[in-house]
């Protein structure tokens, strides 16, 4: 028997609407050439800003350790003590983001005087995509263009910025799942297809000699390293092997990259 | 109405929060997983809304990319519709 709640077509009907509006929506925002998207992801920027400020205060709080471990901490430390743990913290904190920013300066010192580039904060998680994007914080105003390579301070390219805001950007992963991008390694130039999470992996002929650990290059991105060969699967009944390419940094852990101009 | 059992407007709630906060920091399955749940139990219109900000905040932007969040948002509320008429009470 049906309630009163399910003959009441009302629901349907708001339903109906509310569809008809986030479709608007969405076409509003491509017409407006993604005057929303941009709004929207400036909004993301701020909340993972507090959200990684809020989530460093507690967890330099020591708020989530074990019961145990905080009474053995209150009782071996006096309040100095502590004082100057929260200095150390700060000061490693200063010391690793002070080593990332310095192996910027190098890959800047590398690079030719036209090539000057900019680097930027990671504010996304790149788990958070479904699509293999992450957002930067630089944009237009900083001098960032469409197509603009993104690199890691080891040199190695990670993306391509797809889509810019006044101070936001969004790159495109070059191992987005699915996506594929011309590679070279052992001499020869084969396809990558990208499987996401600075993975990817190649289908080479079994003649083609490629060691593990091999660096991989990306001809259309200046020959410029997007990975190195992680391991290789062959059989002696196939007439091909499979090429597992890594990147060897993990993508979770990138906190700075390095945004090189496209006439790069 | 203790803890416990919570009310089907806190249920609904919960699950709206966390798909919105999921889009912005948790992985895309967090979001997935509370559009199936809200879609599953209620006319939700809320399983839209965290699909048009998953393909607003993630879509890369070149071009034309098929939002898939949003598509799949609209066809869970709508698919989902007669079986919740069906089946729940």
């Amino acid at each position: 028997m049906m309630n009163s709640y399910r003959q009441n077509k009302s629901p349907h009907k708001r339903l109906l609407a509310l569809t008809v509006l986030v479709i608007f929506l969405f076409l509003l925002d491509v017409l407006s050439g993604g005057f929303i998207r941009h709004q929207l992801r400036g909004g993301a920027v701020v909340l993972g800003q507090w959200s990684r400020y809020v989530g460093g205060s507690i967890a330099g709080s020591g708020l989530f350790r074990t019961r145990a471990s905080l009474e053995a901490q209150n009782r071996s430390l006096t309040e100095e003590l502590a004082q100057f743990e929260e200095r150390a913290g700060g000061y490693e904190a200063l010391r690793s983001e002070n080593e990332q920013l310095r192996a910027f300066v190098h890959l800047v010192e590398g690079s030719s005087k036209d090539a000057q580039g900019v680097t930027a904060p990671v504010v996304s998680s790149v788990r958070t995509s479904p699509y293999g994007t992450f957002l930067i914080g630089a944009g237009e105003s900083e001098g960032i263009v469409r197509g603009s390579h993104v690199l890691t301070s080891g040199g190695f390219v990670v993306g391509k910025v797809t889509d810019l805001g006044a101070h936001t950007a969004t790159v495109a992963e070059i191992f987005a799942p699915g996506a594929s991008v011309e590679a070279m390694a052992g001499g020869a130039v084969f396809s990558a297809v990208g499987s996401g999470g600075g993975n990817a992996r190649a289908k080479v002929p079994r003649a083609l000699t490629i060691r593990i650990d091999e660096p991989v290059f990306a001809p259309e991105l200046g020959q410029r390293p997007i990975g190195i060969v992680g391991s290789i699967a062959s059989s002696t009944a196939s007439a091909s092997q499979e090429v597992f390419i890594v990147l060897p940094v993990n993508l979770s852990s990138l906190r700075y990259v390095y945004i090189l101009p496209v006439r790069n | 109405m203790s803890i416990f059992f919570p009310s089907e407007i806190k249920i609904r709630f919960f699950f709206a929060v966390i798909g919105i906060a999921g889009a912005f920091f948790a992985p895309w399955w967090v979001p997935l997983i509370c559009m199936i749940a809200l879609a599953l139990r209620y006319p939700a219109w809320e399983v839209l809304f965290i699909g048009l900000v998953m393909d607003l905040l993630w879509l890369p932007g070149e071009g034309f990319e098929m939002p898939v969040f949003l598509i799949a948002g609209i066809v869970l509320v709508w698919i989902c519709a007669p079986l919740r008429q069906q089946f729940l009470p």
